[in-house]
């Protein structure tokens, strides 16, 4: 069974990158899908769910409360950081400067959540 | 996370034969940590909003907390942890024996961080505490425990 995986990302700069590369190596492994704006997010949402929602910062949401949400974001400020616990994010990933590191944490993700972690999905 | 260069974790636990297996886990962490434990729901309260004897402790990075407790059980230690605005920013790991989706659900909803049961045998409830120490310490950023935040 695949780990099915949203990520929510502003198409900003370079960011959209590893959106893009994530989805040529990994399509075939993580079941994934992508959104750019949280409306679009929340059509996608209304239709599927998902094990893990790898979500922008500046992105979160109270809707998204019973499935796990690592934020992923290039920010290393505390602030940022604190804000996001405070708003009940599971936790805080800074992404990665490169595709390698990034492949490392998806997969850390990936090993922590679907074999240790129990989610709330309804299966 | 803070200039500090050691992570306190706080395990909220009556189970001597697992307190013995988490702190054995966690002795050999390439990173620095400090175990802390305390045995029932209430102490860990106390502990958190610094009452009594506890007045001078210092806040934890991370939370691993059982469901069965004396005194008061672990959901209500949780929700009482992430109601509070300067403890709920601490990650909270649900670490327990029960499997029920009733917990799952209803731990999720008031906030924990991540739900974990406990395997039966030492040795993989030892690998169990090994990944905690890998994701949650290596992998994910831990807030500030300063207020200035």
């Amino acid at each position: 069974m695949s780990l099915k995986v949203f990520l929510i990302e502003n198409n900003q700069g370079g960011t959209r990158l590893f959106a893009e590369q994530l989805k040529d190596s990994f399509l075939w492994v993580y079941k994934l899908d992508f959104a750019e704006t949280l409306i679009a997010a929340a059509e996608v949402l209304h239709q599927k769910t998902f094990c893990i929602i790898l979500l922008d910062i500046d992105m979160h949401d109270e809707n998204l409360k019973m499935i796990p949400v690592v934020i992923l974001a290039t920010s290393r400020a505390e602030e940022d950081i604190v804000k996001s616990y405070k708003h009940h994010a599971n936790c805080y990933i800074s992404k990665p400067l490169d595709l390698n590191q990034f492949m490392k944490v998806v997969k850390s993700i990936e090993d922590f959540r679907f074999s240790i972690v129990k989610l709330s999905s309804k299966t | 996370m803070s200039s500090v260069d050691f992570i306190k974790i706080l395990l909220v636990e009556d189970n001597e034969g697992d307190i013995r297996l988490a702190r054995e886990a966690l002795t050999g962490s390439k990173v620095r940590n400090e175990l802390q434990v305390i045995k029932d729901g209430q102490e860990a309260l106390d502990y958190l909003f610094q009452n009594g004897e506890y007045e001078k402790s210092s806040r934890p990075d991370l939370i691993l907390l059982d469901l069965n407790l004396p005194k008061i059980n672990g959901k209500e230690v949780l929700k009482k942890i992430k109601a509070n605005e300067d403890l709920k920013r601490i990650p909270i790991i649900i670490l327990t024996t029960s499997s029920s989706h009733d917990d799952i659900i209803e731990t999720y909803s008031n906030y924990a961080n991540s739900f974990i049961t406990k395997p039966l045998d030492w040795e993989q409830f030892i690998n169990v505490i090994k990944s905690i120490e890998d994701f949650w310490l290596t992998i994910v950023k831990l807030p500030d425990k300063s207020l200035d935040n």
